[in-house]
């Protein structure tokens, strides 16, 4: 078969980025700092020319040193470059499986396209400039034309030939960034089309391309993982990412979050009351940092719990089957603002529960705390408590979605840095929300009827703590859960029916 | 008995990737509740079996059934770190019996089971004097050696020396859930980790393992009486047991995410040191006013992103400013003191602790390179009842198996109570007044179960 000469003809947009202020700049020559055109190219080539063009040829013997990384001194590391050729071949998180998981044949869904959207940086070197005491060959400049309507012609050397073709003397174009992704094809034997964005200066001087090589890889803070979930909430659902990395990249990392902002927020019911090292000695006081942690995970930040029931802050929710849009701030506040209206319903509660909870004096309560709520013997400030109270608060929420329109909140806050004002405006932004806070209350009244008394409880009646020496231990949880669920359906109104459908679907 | 040359030699070509590709064609048995196919030729005897195959001397008449050897194998490397939790559980039973002799005999075989499953996934199967690598084609070799416990320490000595060893190390070991060789990777100078080294400066020197086989035949077959120290005071061994379950406490996801905060801690300040050199032992308050230290560690969090705790709660946990206190079980897992000393047995079990974590994060990651959801896949074995004992009521399993981390800290903290107010603590009293939390704290098994995170 007879391969076809690739054309010689680029077609390009000139993309012109120049700010007045940046006459101010101090251009140099002497310091390789020359002005630089006020515009740059951008087009798409495949890889193999770029790579002939730039100097990066495949590996042989007889090769001195590398590509002709004549302008930036460069290092080639190998394993970077396999790793995304992997990538390209097979996508993310295919290509980062051991072997022995991509044999199994278990993880084949986990195969997704691996594009390479970002551009290659160039520099299409000048007739007059010098590397290493060489300049291009005439015959084998590249020649930009520009056109009237905003685009350019770029002209590859009238004799290129493509992935075969050699210069003479220095390379016509000169990799500024993505060299690791041009070497990535050195040996690649990949059918189909694969073309390169490409982004080219023209002349560019050595300093500024080593800066952009700096601004473009290195000054950028790299997303960390929680934020990236709270740009695209999409991801939280994603079944391949879950599947790869499993609980920890988002849900894990949330849970910690939202832990410490439930400790620290000045509004939280629980600021300063979780053990956040799991010191001894708080135990009875202060329920640990991570039994709050397995509890959100547990709650509202897990994924599906039987067939029926996600968390709101973690799987998709309503009929739409939306994921709802809440930054961690957000998440906090939401949280924060249910515990306070259960700990205020709590509060005004003259049940016999409470009211024997608050005639016991405990020395380990905070000036202030209402015993009910915070006192060593009950349930609320104990593992168990915590975990079905989260998980009820949830379930309850979530078979109310959209009803409550919870997707009509939240969804505006994109901090990286959490802080206490954002979590107090999402908080008080939340209290208008008139239909989910009084939703919550409504709940929060049911659950301050429920005698949260533990088993050690004093003066229990004996009945009662038997009852309550059921929920002990890690057969606990689901015990108190249904009963919290039955009490709670033996009410009244929404929350009754809530309830049930929550009982149901949950199977109880 | 040092191993030979010719061991050496054929160890080295023992695979790890062999013994998970042949867990991936074993999740096949899971499907039918079985770990080994019914037809496997190794399932009830595979001494004799392996006698069988490989008669005499002679090499050339070597005929194993390389499927069912891998098999066994790669299946023996999670069953095994099981027993090695479960004899660990016994020992502690037999510590707040107030037999220590009875805990040292059973803690060293919690070691032992450890070690046996550590090598068991990477392709080296032990057995009587004739024991089997598993190579990259799956296929067995059979070498000649010492009996199971000589050789099985040698082994494991030669395995930690080796890159397999260190990799499986590196990858078992998951602090804020990376794996430890992330952490070393933006750690300046943590590239130079050497696994032997690190054992050591976690406590577990590999050389004392033997030592403790020697302690246990003193417990095993010699009177007690004559040599016996006797138990330590009751509250001492409840503290030990404590600090032990504290050290255990499980992630969200299971795991040990507070023992391994602390192997990384002290590991990096084992290449600190070696960097640094230092006339006199540093103590935590140096590590935390010293500027070249907080400098390494602010640069290794810059550069990933660990769960578990805040970045700010890292800094402080390795920069020495929370938790600076070293945990017991590394303290006592690195004493040298001989079987006649009343914290012998302790010191044992400390060891066995180490190594079963070891041993659990290296066939997590096994069944973890199967699937990911490993727990349903495995509910024949977790649910039935040589696993779940008295762990739970039967049709009623845990949701996930960190949960049953609330049995321990229950019972932990009745037990506490307990000593604080009794007025003659000893194990009879102990046991009958706290008989049910008592064997709840000896049920080092569950260990097992939150730890393959399953």
């Amino acid at each position: 078969m007879i391969k076809k000469k690739p054309s010689t003809l680029v077609h390009a947009l000139k993309v012109r980025q120049w700010l007045s202020e940046w006459d101010e700049i101090k251009w140099s020559i002497k310091d390789r700092g020359a002005e630089p055109q006020h515009w740059f190219y951008q087009f798409s080539m495949q890889a193999r020319d770029l790579k002939a063009l730039s100097g990066i040829y495949p590996r042989t013997t007889q090769r001195q040193r590398g590509a002709a990384d004549l302008g930036i001194q460069r290092r080639h590391e190998v394993a970077r470059s396999d790793e995304i050729f992997k990538f390209v071949k097979y996508g993310y998180p295919w290509s980062e499986l051991s072997e022995s998981k991509r044999k199994s044949g278990d993880f084949q869904d986990l195969r997704q396209p691996g594009w390479l959207p970002t551009a290659i940086v160039v520099n299409i070197l000048t007739a007059t400039e010098k590397r290493l005491g060489k300049q291009v060959a005439k015959n084998e400049l590249v020649k930009v034309n520009d056109l009237q309507d905003g685009t350019a012609e770029i002209h590859l050397p009238s004799g290129f030939t493509g992935s075969e073709w050699r210069h003479s003397s220095i390379p016509p174009v000169e990799v500024i960034d993505g060299q690791h992704r041009l070497w990535a094809f050195e040996d690649a034997n990949l059918s189909g089309d694969f073309e390169l964005p490409v982004v080219a200066f023209v002349g560019l001087d050595l300093r500024w391309q080593a800066y952009l090589f700096y601004t473009i890889n290195i000054k950028p803070k790299k997303i960390n993982a929680s934020l990236a979930f709270d740009l695209y909430p999409l991801l939280r659902t994603q079944e391949w990412l879950t599947k790869f990395e499993g609980h920890v990249i988002y849900r894990e990392t949330r849970a910690q979050e939202l832990v410490d902002l439930l400790w620290s927020h000045p509004d939280s019911p629980w600021h300063h009351r979780i053990n956040m090292l799991g010191e001894p000695g708080h135990k009875g006081k202060m329920v640990t940092q991570a039994a709050w942690v397995r509890s959100l995970l547990a709650s509202f930040i897990k994924s599906w719990e039987g067939p029926k029931i996600g968390g709101l802050f973690g799987s998709v929710v309503g009929k739409h089957e939306t994921v709802l849009p809440w930054s961690r701030t957000e998440q906090a506040a939401f949280l924060i603002v249910a515990g306070q209206t259960v700990r205020d319903a709590i509060s005004n509660t003259r049940k016999p529960w409470a009211k024997a909870l608050r005639d016991h004096v405990s020395p380990n309560l905070f000036e202030g705390d209402d015993a009910a709520f915070y006192s060593p013997h009950s349930l609320l400030n104990q593992d168990q408590g915590i975990r079905i109270l989260l998980q009820v608060l949830n379930d309850l929420l979530y078979v109310r979605a959209d009803d409550l329109a919870l997707e009509s909140w939240g969804g505006e806050q994109r901090d990286s840095d959490a802080d206490e004002n954002q979590v107090s405006k999402a908080v008080t932004s939340l209290s208008k929300k008139s239909k989910i806070v009084h939703y919550m209350e409504q709940v929060a009244a049911g659950l301050a009827d429920y005698d949260w008394r533990s088993s050690d409880a004093p003066e229990l009646p004996a009945a009662e703590r038997t009852l309550k020496a059921s929920f002990r231990g890690s057969g606990g949880y689901k015990e108190l859960r249904r009963h919290t669920l039955k009490h709670l359906s033996d009410g009244k109104g929404d929350v009754s029916s809530a309830a049930k459908d929550v009982m149901q679907r949950l199977g109880y | 008995m040092a191993l030979s040359h010719l061991n050496k030699a054929a160890l080295s070509k023992a695979s790890r990737t062999a013994i998970g590709q042949r867990m991936s064609q074993i999740k096949k048995n899971w499907k039918r509740s079985r770990w080994l196919t019914t037809s496997n030729a190794y399932r009830s005897d595979p001494i004799g079996r392996i006698d069988q195959d490989a008669p005499d001397n002679d090499k050339t008449r070597w005929t194993p059934n390389h499927p069912h050897l891998s098999e066994y194998i790669a299946a023996s490397a999670v069953v095994h770190c099981f027993d090695g939790w479960s004899f660990l559980g016994r020992a502690l039973e037999a510590e707040l019996s107030g037999d220590p002799d009875a805990a040292r005999h059973l803690g060293y075989y919690a070691e032992l089971r450890a070690a046996m499953a550590l090598l068991a996934g990477d392709g080296i199967g032990v057995f009587n004097s004739k024991h089997v690598i598993i190579d990259n084609a799956g296929q067995g070799a059979c070498l000649r050696g010492a009996g199971t416990h000589a050789f099985t320490w040698d082994a494991l000595q030669w395995w930690a020396s080796n890159t397999a060893g260190v990799s499986t190390l590196q990858d078992a070991i998951r602090p804020g859930n990376l794996p430890l060789r992330d952490w070393l990777t933006h750690y300046p100078g943590g590239s130079s980790f050497v696994a032997t080294s690190w054992l050591k400066q976690w406590g577990l020197d590999l050389s004392r393992l033997a030592d403790d086989r020697d302690a246990r035949n003193m417990a095993s077959y010699r009177p007690t009486a004559f040599t016996s120290a006797g138990p330590t005071a009751l509250a001492d061994t409840l503290d030990v047991i404590t600090k032990f379950w504290k050290i255990c406490e499980p992630g969200a996801n299971g795991g040990f995410p507070v023992l391994d905060r602390h192997l990384l801690r002290r590991g990096i300040q084992f290449v600190f040191d070696a960097k640094h050199s230092s006339a006199t032992p540093r103590t935590a308050a140096n590590y935390r006013s010293d500027t070249k230290y907080r400098n390494d560690i602010e640069a290794m969090l810059g550069s990933i992103t660990p769960s578990g705790l805040s970045q700010d709660q890292w800094g402080r946990f390795l920069g020495y400013v929370d938790d600076p206190e070293t945990p017991k079980v590394l303290v006592d897992a690195s004493a040298t003191s001989g079987p006649t000393h009343p914290n012998h047995s302790k010191q044992v079990l400390a060891r066995a602790t180490l190594l079963l974590r070891v041993a659990t994060g290296s066939a997590a990651n096994l069944l973890s390179s199967v699937a990911s959801a490993s727990r349903n896949e495995l509910k024949f074995w977790w649910s039935g009842d040589s696993v779940r004992r008295r762990l739970w009521l039967e049709n009623n399993p845990p949701i996930q198996f960190s949960d049953l981390w609330q049995d321990i800290d229950e019972a932990s903290s009745s037990v506490a109570g307990w000593l604080q107010s009794a007025q003659h603590p000893c194990c009879h009293s102990l046991w009958k007044e706290q008989g049910a939390e008592t064997a709840t704290l000896a049920t080092a098994e569950r260990v097992a179960l939150w730890g393959l995170q399953l």
